[in-house]
Parts: C-alpha cells; structure tokens; sequence
C-alpha cells in the first residue's frame, strides 16, 4: 500500500474508524493496529512479514535475557546475538549480491575468471528502517537505558508500526514504547491536524516531488548528452527539491497517519537547505537517521574525543556506512564518502559554524555554498554507476545553448523550493488554526477537493523514492 | 458525525460520495458510462435489437451464429474506440455500415465489430485467440494505431529512463492493479479529475516532437506475433494504415485535441504524435510486406475535413459513412478472391 493510492485511502480511514471504535481498550487498539500494519506490509509481499516477525521475536526474547543477564561476557554475546542476526538479515538481503559483483569485478581486473554466488531474492521494504529500529532497541537495553518491554504485542507494535514502517522517521523505542504504555485519548483536534499534516505531505509528493521528476529530473538523467548546460543544472536543482518533497513528504504522512491514532513520531527535516554548513546539514536532514548514526555508529567508535586522526577516521567510517545504508551501490558508497569529506573539512575550517554577529550576506553567502555543495553530492546519489556520473559531467562541458525545460516546470521547482524555505512554525501554526479553527465542513470540503486535485495529478508509477532503501 | 473526533473524515468520505454521485449522474445524462448507473443509452439495446453486444454475442455488430454459414465470408474487425464508438447508435458506425455496403454490391458478408476502446494490438489478439476459433472468420482487419503508440512510447520511454539510470524513479509495474485502484479507475471523479488535470500538467513535461527509437521494430513484433494468432484460427490478416483528422506536421491543433491527445500520452508533443503515427503506418506497412500480408492503404482515400472527426482519429456520423465506404472499395478485390477460392481458407 502507497501513501499515494486508492488502497491507503480506503486503509487510513478505515483504521482510524476502528481505532476508534476501540476507545478505552488500549489492547485491542494495539491488536487491531499489529493487524492494520501487518497488512500494510504483505500487500507489498506476505512472505517478508515472516522475516521482521522473526526479527521482532528475535530482539524481543534477546532483550528480556539480556537484562536479567548480569555476566557481562554473557550480557555482550547477546547483544552480537542481536547485532548478528539483524545485521545478517540485512547482509543477506540487501549487500550480498552487491559484494559478490564487486568481488567478481575484482578478480575480473586480476584476469580471474571467478564467480561467486549471487542471489534472486527481493530486498524486502523497509527492512533498513525496522532493523535500525530494533538494534537501538537492543543496544538501549544492554547499555541499561532502556528496560525491557515485557508486552510482546507493544513490542511488535513498535517495530512494525504502519505509519513509518517503510520509511521512517527512524523511531527510538524509548520514544515510542513509553506512548503504548499509555491509554490514548484520541481527540478531534489530533485526527483533525494529523489529517492536515497528511494532507501536507501528499502535495508535497504528488504536485512537486513526482511532477519535478517527470518534468525535469527524469528525462535529463535518462539521457545526459541530449541537453545543454542549463538543463543539466535545472535538473540537478530540481532533483534536489524532488528527493527532498518526496521524503519529507513521507514524513509528514507517516507523522499526520500516527497524530490522528494518537501517537507521536519525531520530525525528520528542517529546511536542510538552509543550512550554513554541511554539519548542520545533517541536523536537519533526515534527522531520525543521522542522530542514530552519531548515537549508535560515531560515539561508540570514539567520536570527537580522541585525537585528530581519529576523529577523521570515525566521522568517515560514520558517512561511509551511512551511505550504504542508502543502497548497495558504489555511487552510495561515493556519496557517503563525500559527505564525510565535507564534514572532515567542516571541523577543520574554523568557519564552519555560524555566527551571531554575521552579515546577511555572509550567511546567505555559507548557505549557498553549503547548498550547493551538498547538491553535488545528489549527483553522486542520483546516477546509476560512475559512467552514468561521467556522462553527466561530460555533459556539462558540451556547448549546447537550447533550453529544453518548459516554464511551467520551472514554476514547480519555484514552488518546491519555496516550499522548502518556509518557516516551519508558520506552517505548523497555519495548519493547526485551520485544523482547530476552520469549521469541520469546510476542512473536509478542502481535502475533498485535493483528493481530487491529487489524483488528476498523480503518476501511476511514482512510488516514494525512500522505499528502495 | 457530530462531536465525533472523526468527523473530518466522515465528512471528507461524504462529500467525496455526493461529488462522485453527482458527477455520475451528469455524465450519464450526457450519455456516458458510468459506474453506478451503467452504459450510456446509445449502447443500451432494445430486446428485439439486431446488434450486439448481449449476453451471448460479444461483438458490437449484427448478432449471427457462431456457425458460419455456407458461401458466406466472416470478417473480423480488430479495432479501437474509434470502431466501438458506444456513443452512437450501432447502426451508425462504420463496422456495421461496411457490412451493409459490401452486402449492397453483392457480396454475402458478416461483419464482427471486435474493436474496445483504448485496446491495443496485443489485447486485440488475445481476444481474437479466445473467441477466434469460436466464430471462424475469413479475414481479420487490424484497423489500429493510436493506443499501439500511446502505450509503446511510453513503454519504450520509461525503458530508456530506467536503463539511463534512476535509481529513485518508479518503475511501471506489470503486475495489475489492486481492486481499489481499478475500482478508483471506473469512477467519475477518477476519469474527471484525469480529463481536467493529466492534460494541463503534461504541459510541464519537455514532449518529443520525434517518435521514441524502437517504434517501429515493437509495433512490426506486435503485428507479427497478432499476424500468428490469425493464423492459428484459420484465417488471413488485413492490414490497415490508420487515418487521423490532422496528420500535417507543424499544423496547430486545435486545444480540445491537444488536450485528448495529452490525456494518455505522456511523452510526445502533438508533432511527435503526428510523426509517431506516420512511422507507424510507415512500419505497419513494412511488417505487411515482410509478412506477406495484404495491406489496405487507407491514408489517401481517407476522409479528410472537420465535418469527419470528433477529434484527431474518432469519426462523426458522416466520417463514419464514409469510411465504410474507403473500406469497401478497398476491401472489395479481397472479397472477391475469397469468392473465387483464391485465399487459403476457401471452400465454407
């Protein structure tokens, strides 16, 4: 089920209504929303619900022995118990293949005719968001941050919950665990706003994020030497504002879905392109991800607290690993290598952090470097293989003075990117008044008209660019 | 509803219900299908009509017995919307007025009217697969193009966007659609909504002004592999070039044709469609002669004028009339071998 279908307009109101239905049974609710996510997920492919079923019983009995566990010897085997099993599943499913095709490229480059077993299985959805989920619910648990959830149903609620089960924001159990614990009065005011967050989301996908892609991003990424420079930079630019509608717009209807059952999932974007540097770049994209991997991957390796060297070597180690967390391809790799890069070279400049007594000018100036410094690395995210980077580039360089982007597509990149730039107290206050302000007719007389709008213009392929990770 | 914390919901699912009824009921008082109130008039037959389609008989053409009677030559008609045209009465479109033509000039013929709207070629031979062996034709017409191109680019274009490399671009699925999409499909609101905005956004999109590079070789696959399929059920194929109201490149269309046109296309300019159409007459007439086929050159006895098309390939009333009769000259040196046992399949 995508966010943008027929099936989840059906599947969101008819849960909400059982939800409802539910009131003051908190079990019920929770059997009921286990069921609606386990769903949720085997429309995609029943058979992969066996394999994060496995992974919940898996940290859900790992967690309770580890916490009666008083041996730390014993109390460390479980959590690589843990780490094993989860980090295995995701070996198995999304990098073997890729490892196995480097290594033959390798021994291909050797003069070595060696072949080495690949697999046909589908990477399962999600299964990088869940598993992150579950591996910082066990390493909570062994560091004693966290106790032990008890409830199994809590616990399989946690891991699978349908709103961000496919693509975040990555939620911390001890974020979430704690708000199934307690009964929850779901209220007009929270179905109302979480219905407009949705609805926020939706058009960020549908009217921007897709309409970007087919406009502009596609069919200059499909064929780089067919276009002049100008076209190879609007479509960069427009790539820029797609990924980021697309996966904030996510976001926002997993964040809207979850308000309107009564739950709170963290936000996972603040402007990031506004950024004055790439360190603050990601305190504000992806968020729920670049916390874990600063939380569960940077300080465990030792952080900032050890020599410069070090350091360099974490924060490295740190992006390289989060860029193939993206994907199992090189151009992953290399993008999460220049990241680290950046962010090597941010520590070492001195001017990495903004000031309060800078000009205007000097932080519009640090946001468009930063800005464009991380678009570059969207180049890297977005191509297919290295020669695919290498036509584009090459395509730069060939003089072709025909614009072939049609104005109405530049108004959408206009428009992506001011929605970008807004400030997000204004839209959340926004939403919320008209949420809370606006007659309950009126609001649904609105959303009736964008279901509307939002079919008129969605693409029957455009699934969520975020699902493939 | 009232005090309910879903009220917003119920009410946003309501006034979604009373939108779809209302526009349902518009556009069956105009003579459209719709999904609650069913076929539009022109298609609803009286008991004692002559013309299919019923229950038992699935052509949109004069009911006749699966067994063909002796002397008489059974043609299938494999086309699209512009053949199946619902909004007319049967007695008015093409198909059926061919049939009266050639029997006019002595020629003891069934039509069967197999067109459906927006079917391609490949659809058009498995219905034919189906119910081919069923109703034994003599000859299969294929009289198709426009679906063929639509669904072809935008194969073929998606196929190059992919192996150009988008990592985070869908891909079209070829599995089919859960229920709730196709029921989405058949409602009023889903089909309005599609009209009014699909078009208008298209607008956004940087269109081909030249067809997609593997047109041609597809469309000459499809009429090979539909080319077997008669075969298979005994009969020879016809192959017909497809006529359109503005073939002129460079000439403007008018707006509601370029809108129509943007609906299910795409990838193309109103030029590269013109331009797509004419390499696939070009390639339909290549594939004929590399098959053996007969091909039925329509283009330049075809109708020409706004008082013969609704728009860029559908006919009016009149452009029906006279297509029957393009198709009758035609057809007629055909027919007349088939009488005299030169086809294959003579001596029923």
């Amino acid at each position: 089920v995508n966010f943008n279908s027929a099936e989840f307009l059906l599947f969101l109101p008819l849960v909400l209504l059982l939800h409802g239905a539910l009131r003051s049974r908190e079990g019920s609710r929770h059997v009921l929303l286990l069921a609606a996510s386990y769903l949720f997920y085997m429309t995609w492919n029943w058979r992969y619900a066996g394999l994060m079923a496995l992974s919940t019983l898996i940290d859900y009995g790992l967690a309770l022995w580890l916490e009666r566990a008083r041996d730390p010897r014993r109390r460390r085997l479980l959590l690589i118990a843990s780490l094993g099993t989860n980090l295995g599943l995701l070996a198995v499913f999304k990098y073997a293949n890729f490892f196995a095709r480097s290594g033959q490229s390798l021994f291909q480059a050797f003069g070595l005719d060696w072949a080495l077993p690949q697999h046909e299985l589908l990477l399962p959805v999600g299964i990088s968001f869940y598993t992150f989920q579950t591996l910082s619910y066990t390493i909570d648990v062994y560091r004693g941050q966290l106790p032990a959830e008890r409830s199994l149903l809590r616990f399989a609620l946690f891991v699978s919950f349908f709103p961000q089960l496919v693509a975040g924001p990555i939620v911390r159990a001890s974020e979430f665990l704690p708000q199934l614990r307690e009964p929850r009065d779901v209220r007009a005011e929270q179905v109302q706003l979480g219905l407009a967050r949705i609805f926020r989301g939706l058009c960020k996908k549908v009217l921007l994020a897709d309409l970007l892609a087919a406009s502009l991003v596609d069919p200059v990424f499909a064929d780089p030497s067919a276009f002049g420079p100008l076209d190879l930079a609007l479509a960069l630019y427009a790539y820029a504002f797609q990924i980021y509608c697309d996966f904030s717009g996510y976001s926002d209807i997993a964040i809207g879905a979850a308000l309107a059952l009564g739950y709170v999932l963290p936000e996972n974007f603040d402007r990031p392109y506004l950024a004055q540097n790439v360190r603050e770049f990601w305190t504000r994209w992806h968020i729920t991800l670049s916390t874990w991997l600063r939380d569960y991957l940077y300080i465990p390796l030792g952080g900032n607290r050890g020599t410069k060297g070090r350091t360099t070597r974490n924060l490295l180690l740190t992006m390289l690993l989060g860029g193939l967390w993206h994907g199992a391809a090189w151009n992953f790799v290399l993008w999460g290598a220049y990241h680290g890069l950046l962010l090597v070279l941010a520590r070492g400049s001195e001017r990495h952090a903004g000031r309060a007594a800078d000009s205007t000018l000097r932080v519009v100036a640090r946001r468009l470097l930063c800005f464009h410094l991380v678009l570059f690395g969207w180049l890297l995210f977005r191509v297919s293989s290295l020669e695919h980077l290498s036509e584009y580039l090459t395509a730069f360089a060939t003089p072709l003075d025909t614009v072939q982007a049609r104005p109405l597509a530049l108004v959408l990149l206009g428009a992506a990117a001011l929605a970008h730039c807004l400030p997000r107290p204004a839209v959340d206050g926004l939403q919320r008044s008209f949420a809370s302000r606006v007659p309950v007719p009126v609001q649904a007389a609105v959303y009736a008209a964008l279901v509307i709008v939002l079919v008129g213009a969605t693409l029957d392929t455009a699934a969520f660019i975020y699902f493939q990770f | 509803v009232k005090g309910s914390p879903y009220a917003v919901v119920l009410w946003t699912l309501g006034l979604l219900a009373v939108a779809e009824l209302g526009l349902e009921w518009r556009a069956a008082a105009r003579g459209w299908e719709t999904l609650l109130f069913g076929a539009p008039a022109a298609s609803r037959l009286p008991a004692d009509s002559p013309f299919g389609r019923t229950a038992d008989f699935p052509f949109r053409s004069r009911v006749v017995e699966e067994r063909v009677p002796p002397g008489v030559t059974r043609l299938w008609l494999a086309s699209a919307s512009y053949a199946e045209h619902i909004f007319l009465p049967p007695e008015q479109i093409f198909p059926v007025l061919l049939e009266d033509e050639l029997r006019r000039r002595g020629h003891q013929v069934e039509v069967l009217n197999a067109s459906r709207a927006a079917q391609g070629i490949p659809a058009a031979a498995a219905e034919l697969a189906e119910l081919g062996p069923r109703y034994r034709p003599d000859w299969v017409l294929l009289y198709q193009l426009s679906n063929d191109v639509d669904a072809l680019t935008n194969q073929l274009q998606g196929e190059t966007a992919a192996g150009g490399g988008t990592p985070g671009a869908a891909q079209p699925s070829a599995a089919a659609a859960p229920w709730p999409t196709e029921l989405a499909r058949r409602t009023t609101l889903y089909e309005q909504a599609k009209n009014q905005l699909s078009p208008r956004l298209a607008a956004a999109r940087m269109l081909r002004d030249e067809p997609v590079e593997g047109l041609g070789p597809a469309l000459v696959r499809d009429l090979a592999d539909f080319d077997r399929t008669v075969r298979a059920v005994g009969a020879r194929t016809l192959v017909c070039t497809f006529v359109t109201s503005e073939p002129d490149l460079g000439r403007p269309l008018p707006p509601d044709f370029e809108r129509k046109l943007l609906r299910t296309n795409a990838h193309l300019s109103a030029d590269g469609w013109r331009a797509s159409i004419a390499l696939g007459n070009r390639a339909l007439a290549e594939g004929a002669a590399q098959l053996g086929l007969p091909l039925l050159d329509l283009l330049p006895a075809a109708p020409q004028g706004a008082e013969f098309f609704e728009d860029l390939f559908h006919f009016t009333p009149i452009g029906h009339r006279a297509m029957a009769q393009v198709l009758a000259d035609q057809l007629e040196p055909w027919l007349g071998a088939g009488r005299t046992g030169a086809p294959e399949r003579g001596g029923r």
